[in-house]
């Protein structure tokens, strides 16, 4: 019988709770589902794969991959949408050794050129939507291999890497940091495993569910919380293939689980007021949110249709799950409480970790590697408090970064400085604010150069700033374009160049 | 005509929020003047696709700033269909 998180015993049935593993390495934990036979692992239009057939796929996509004849550890990119050549191409390179670098698809294409050059990839593996994307790459990038997905078929069965240890890098997930400046979080199999391992914490119903994965699995959430912790406890994971598909999946997949960001679920809930629980497929008990704050308002309105929504803490730095809440009608401002295995510090208000689930660094990255660690902890930027309990909660941010509601994370600083390119704006500031209907949004308020629109003959400053900042949206993924502009009369500068925020 | 079908579906996805659907036009934003949020973009890509019988790449739907710019991705896939 397994004896950690005993906090989290009450909230569980306790035959889940003895069962749950924690298999050292993505090695093992294929190892071990094979146990799970001809139950489904995968489900996607009318197609199903038992746990033995994935695991069969994965040997037999492991053979090809080694017609490639990748370097040892080579980082491998996987360009596509959440679907089932992900999940064998993933799971064939991790267990060969090699480091999957999974590439969000809204990513614009000059930043993914800086994540593909930064993570040193020996092939890059696109999915289908994406092929005229890749083909847009290419001459930036003019020695790596592209491969389409569809070409990385089938060989002989390979067995896996013996050379694969808990420390060893699985995968590179990049995020965009305070900055802008993508930053490759580097996640070994153990760090990976002890993420989806929390993941099976903290509410009843544990083994052999149905989750659907929504989140994209190179997000951190995605893989970890949905593909890892499904497949660990036994459960089918239904593929979402294409955000838009979501409506018509759900009564199909009938998922009892699903990982969510707040404003998904928040779209879930008007669905099932509109159409019925039916439309949500009629067997969802359970909603994992995280990636943003989670409002008490959205647990009491599920609650009362009997499906719990439990948030989480976590960051990609952290293999993801930090802490659940496994009991959010009693406690619904808290992130939960903190899993074992981490170590933390409230430094200053600031939250630090250690722990098994730490990432190894930034990729190729040493100085943004020291600047967020210290003392071997990990530095949040999240400011938290622990109750009596032992439940967290996030106060607030140190790190100036605006978090949306679809857990998206825009840096305010990237924003001014492309505002500040317009040749009519002296200076910017960029914050979240609400719209009329209390949507967040992104907001700039712009101090025009008169002098420059003078020069331009322009005599509405406004009107020709916003069209400038309509043409840089132009540029940027949907969740980082600047909705409000207004105008102010002074600079944002107070003493050098801090902002006041 | 596409843009009267596109005003009626962004009327049925912001519905409850008293969109005033006769001051819509081409120039109108999604996110600034009508307060779409990301959630309402996904609803309104679906709607489109089961109104025109047209599919929208996930990709794409990202680059509707504009009602003009949905007006225009609507005419050209319906164009390619022909």
């Amino acid at each position: 019988m397994q004896q950690e998180n005993l906090a989290f015993r009450p909230f569980m049935d306790e035959a889940d709770f003895d069962r749950i593993t924690r298999p050292p390495t993505i090695n093992a934990l294929l190892r071990e589902c094979r146990g799970y036979g001809e139950l489904p692992a995968c489900a996607w239009s009318g197609q199903e794969r038992s746990f033995e057939e994935l695991a069969a796929d994965v040997a037999r996509t492991r053979g090809f991959l080694l017609t490639l004849g990748l370097p040892p550890g080579a980082r491998v990119g996987l360009l596509m949408g959440n679907d089932y050549d992900f999940v064998r191409l993933f799971y064939a390179l991790v267990t060969l050794g090699c480091t999957a670098v999974p590439f969000m698809m809204n990513t614009p294409p000059e930043a993914l050129i800086a994540m593909i050059h930064k993570s040193e990839l020996s092939a890059l593996i696109y999915g289908e939507m994406i092929a005229p994307l890749a083909q847009n790459l290419r001459p930036a990038a003019p020695a790596l291999r592209f491969l389409a997905a569809s070409g990385c078929g089938y060989g002989a069965e390979a067995p896996e890497s013996a050379d694969v240890a808990p420390a060893t890098p699985a995968v590179i997930l990049f995020t965009s940091g305070t900055t802008g400046k993508p930053k490759g979080t580097v996640l070994s199999h153990g760090a990976l495993m002890r993420g989806a391992f929390n993941g099976c914490f903290g509410y009843r119903g544990v083994f052999h569910q149905r989750y659907y994965a929504l989140i994209p699995f190179a997000h951190v959430f995605g893989l970890v919380r949905s593909l890892l912790t499904a497949h660990l406890t036994g459960s089918l994971l239904y593929l979402c293939l294409d955000m838009k598909a979501f409506v018509r999946d759900l009564p199909v997949a009938r998922p009892s689980i699903m990982a969510l960001v707040p404003a998904l679920a928040d779209a879930l809930y008007s669905i099932a007021m509109g159409y019925g629980m039916d439309a949500l497929g009629g067997n969802l008990r359970l909603i994992i949110a995280g990636g943003a704050p989670v409002p008490p308002s959205l647990i009491q309105r599920f609650g009362a249709l009997g499906i719990m929504v439990a948030p989480g803490y976590g960051l990609t730095e952290t293999a993801n799950l930090v802490s659940g809440n496994p009991a959010p009608e009693q406690k619904p401002d808290s992130v939960g409480l903190i899993y074992e295995g981490q170590d933390y510090r409230l430094v200053d208000g600031e939250l630090w970790l250690k722990g098994d689930n730490l990432m190894l660094g930034y990729y190729n990255d040493p100085e943004e590697t020291a600047a967020a660690m210290q003392d071997g902890y990990f530095r949040t930027g999240d400011l938290a408090r622990v109750d009596a309990e032992g439940y967290l909660y996030i106060t607030g941010r140190i790190k100036n970064l605006i978090i949306l509601p679809n857990g998206e994370n825009v840096s305010p600083e990237e924003l001014e400085n492309l505002v500040c390119t317009l040749p009519i704006v002296k200076d910017c500031l960029v914050q979240e604010d609400v719209n009329d209907f209390g949507i967040p949004i992104i907001a700039a308020r712009v101090f025009p150069d008169d002098r420059a629109c003078a020069a331009a003959g322009i005599t509405d400053a406004l009107a020709a700033i916003q069209a400038g900042v309509l043409a840089l949206n132009r540029k940027l993924p949907s969740y980082k374009q600047i909705v409000k502009v207004t105008l102010s009369d002074t600079d944002f500068l107070q003493g050098g160049t801090k902002k006041v925020r | 005509m596409v843009l009267d079908k596109l005003k009626t579906l962004i009327g049925k996805v912001m519905q409850g929020y008293n969109i005033d659907l006769d001051a819509i036009t081409m120039a109108s934003t999604l996110k600034g003047d009508l307060g779409f949020s990301s959630i309402s973009m996904l609803l309104m890509a679906i709607a489109i696709e089961e109104e025109f019988h047209i599919t929208i790449h996930q990709l794409d739907g990202d680059t509707f700033l504009t009602v003009g710019d949905a007006c225009d991705y609507i005419e050209r896939a319906l164009a390619a269909k022909k």
